[in-house]
């Protein structure tokens, strides 16, 4: 099968040329491909060159473990790869993983997906007091002080 | 520059390149890079020398090469051993003796101090990544967040303590170069690209001092985040940015002024406080405008302008650290340092700007479609929903979702199994994670006063308890008081306790 390579274009027009295989991890890419085959460029009006850059790193790292060893079942490169993603992750700032987060949903890119919501959910908010997660995800109390003792009166069950 | 080294012992040379403005101290750490890859030796502190005898003793640790005589080209001897050289300078100790060194002269405890800590913290960061595991992740991630200030220092005392002893220090360094090679290849991010060339720009003469390169670096993540440099005085927008040319040694305190590019002149304004405290530097963001919330953050300036200059020492010349060396990862330590300042510092600021100036805001969690903080609080274990909810009010109105509290509800007891009483899902869930607790409870009591369990059979506890000491009281179906009561949330009555022990009810063996 010879290999074809699909042309992306970021949306501030920075060009990557990417393997068929990598690019079509994204769910989305095949239906642009079928619309837009007059033109070999994919333009992706949602997706800045930075963090198109990300996405392709980890759909590279992904699709050579599943050619690897026949279909990525041996259990040390799931590990490897499980590794490889938390440090891909933990390499991020909060604003690169919150436009992660929205490339990969437009992109559809489940597993990129998943992982990027788990890690915020892991990161950010998992164990972390209310004036915490306000803290660390910039949230405005919008509470009075009636309010807030309210909202935790209610949910007081669950921290007992 | 390009210079030569050479080893005292082995005599093997090596080329590298350093800044011209280079000091002597970025020198040594550079130095010490390589002789930590080159012979796994733990030295308490690297010493230099042009003419294998008399050691080079800048009248302090910053001073430049340029002014100590050094110039392109030149060959440098380096050794660890303390006594091999004669320190020729009068401010220079008698003797190199690290023990001695120490308690008199101030540079030198400073380097002394941050070229162990560095070790350990490697080892530290090394194991944790070798380990993989999410908690030491974590723990390592907020470490570096630590905003209060006595926690840090005394961290980093008790950290000092451990590093002056110097039989562990041999083995610590050891460690780092086996690690080093198992953990990852060598993996490219842009940030210490950009710090690099925000380095080369706007370090000026006279190479960086310390307090300056951690500025610049605070700058560096400001204009990363999009933020241009902006005269408070000509109310002008500014490329790069004018660094008062003396720079106080001790305590100081600075400020800059940032905006965005699409606000007409400047209009609206943060503002970057400095503020020197010992071996911390804090750093408050606010608007301009009075009275506005400000953001802090606290860096240890000494270990932070450490893996700064290594940082940029590689960027000078590229293969210097690139052999086998690659992953002593003055990158991580510089990265940490970089989330922590974009994520709470310029990541609020440029959200307050934005606000402010009715411009589109960053994405951040807020700003995410609802579906997608969907996905994330279905991610979260249900204390951590429950959690958000007192967040704030559309968070709350998020929280209690009554698909996300069926999944979670499903997750936990399985299929429908208390399937009775709530108008929602999020309130059977909560009946039947108080029934669950309740039970447990009671079986902890029941064991407390030790009943006679036979051996072997599993106990049923509440079995020799189930004579209701309320007779008269009608036994509700299964999910106990709960379903007298007027709703989930409300206080439960101060009936006897007995009496909401299910009475019939077993399920509990079935979870």
């Amino acid at each position: 099968m010879s290999k074809k390579n699909i042309v992306l274009k970021s949306s501030n027009g920075i060009i990557f040329e990417v393997e068929e295989a990598v690019a079509l991890q994204s769910e989305t890419i095949p239906y642009m491909i079928e619309d837009d085959c007059a033109n070999d460029t994919i333009p992706l009006a949602n997706v800045t060159g930075d963090i198109l850059a990300l996405v392709i790193e980890y759909c590279k790292k992904h699709v050579v473990v599943a050619d690897g060893d026949g279909g990525g079942s041996s259990s040390s490169s799931q590990e490897d790869l499980k590794n490889w993603d938390a440090q891909f992750m933990n390499d991020l700032d909060q604003s690169k993983i919150f436009n992660l987060l929205l490339a990969a949903d437009f992109l559809n890119i489940k597993t990129l997906f998943d992982l990027t919501c788990q890690f915020v959910a892991d990161t950010m908010i998992k164990g972390k007091s209310v004036e915490e997660v306000r803290r660390t995800l910039n949230i405005e109390k919008d509470y009075t002080s009636e309010e807030e003792a309210k909202a935790r009166q209610e949910n007081e069950w669950a921290f007992k | 520059m390009k210079l030569r080294l050479r080893s005292i012992e082995t005599n093997g040379t090596q080329k590298i390149e350093v800044p011209d403005s280079c000091s002597l101290q970025h020198l040594k750490d550079v130095v010490f890079q390589r002789l930590s890859s080159s012979f796994s030796t733990a030295p308490a502190s690297v010493h230099l020398s042009l003419n294998r005898k008399d050691e080079l003793v800048g009248s302090s640790t910053q001073e430049s090469l340029q002014s100590l005589g050094i110039t392109s080209g030149d060959l440098v001897f380096f050794t660890s051993n303390p006594n091999a050289f004669v320190p020729n300078s009068p401010i220079g100790q008698s003797s190199c003796n690290p023990e001695e060194t120490k308690s008199a002269q101030p540079q030198n405890l400073r380097e002394l101090v941050t070229l162990e800590p560095t070790l350990e913290e490697e080892r530290t960061l090394d194991q944790s990544l070798a380990l993989g595991t999410q908690k030491e992740e974590t723990l390592g991630f907020d470490s570096v967040k630590t905003e209060i200030l006595d926690s840090e220092s005394r961290k980093s005392d008790m950290k000092f303590e451990a590093e002056e002893n110097p039989g562990t220090s041999g083995k610590v360094d050891m460690d780092v170069d086996d690690d080093v090679s198992m953990v990852e290849e060598g993996k490219s991010f842009s940030v210490p690209c950009f710090l690099r060339k925000v380095f080369r720009k706007e370090v000026g003469e006279g190479g960086g001092g310390d307090h300056k390169l951690l500025v610049i670096a605070v700058h560096a993540v400001l204009l990363e985040s999009g933020f241009v440099g902006f005269d408070s005085i000509s109310r002008m927008k500014v490329e790069g940015f004018h660094l008062p040319d003396e720079w106080p040694s001790r305590a100081f305190t600075l400020s800059l002024w940032y905006t965005l590019p699409e606000i007409v002149n400047g209009a609206e304004t943060v503002v970057l406080k400095f503020q020197s405290l010992g071996k911390y530097v804090n750093v408050y963001g606010s608007l301009t405008e009075k009275g506005s919330k400000s953001y802090r953050v606290c860096l240890a300036e000494d270990q932070l302008v450490f893996f700064l200059n290594l940082l940029w020492a590689n960027c000078e010349s590229v293969d210097l650290m690139s052999e086998k060396n690659s992953s002593v990862k003055p990158e991580k330590e510089v990265f940490e340092f970089w989330k922590t300042v974009k994520d709470r510092l310029a990541l609020p600021l440029l959200i307050d700007l934005c606000d402010k100036a009715n411009l589109p805001p960053p994405p951040c969690f807020m700003r995410l479609p609802t579906d997608l903080k969907f996905k994330i609080l279905e991610s979260l274990p249900f204390v951590d929903v429950a959690r958000m909810g007192c967040v704030s009010s559309e968070l709350s109105y998020l929280a209690s979702n009554d698909d996300l509290w069926k999944q979670k509800y499903l997750e936990h007891f399985g299929n429908a199994e208390y399937l009775q009483g709530g108008n929602n899902w999020k309130e059977k869930f909560a009946k039947c994670w108080e029934t669950r607790k309740k039970r447990r409870v009671e079986r902890k009591i029941v064991r407390r006063i030790n009943f006679p369990v036979v051996p072997g059979t599993e106990p049923m506890p509440w079995l020799l308890i189930r004579d209701n000491p309320y007779p008269f009281i009608v036994p509700r179906i299964i999910g106990g008081d709960y379903d007298v009561g007027p709703g989930f949330g409300q206080s439960v009555p101060a009936v006897p306790r007995r009496n909401v022990t299910p009475h019939r009810n077993l399920g509990g063996r079935r979870i």
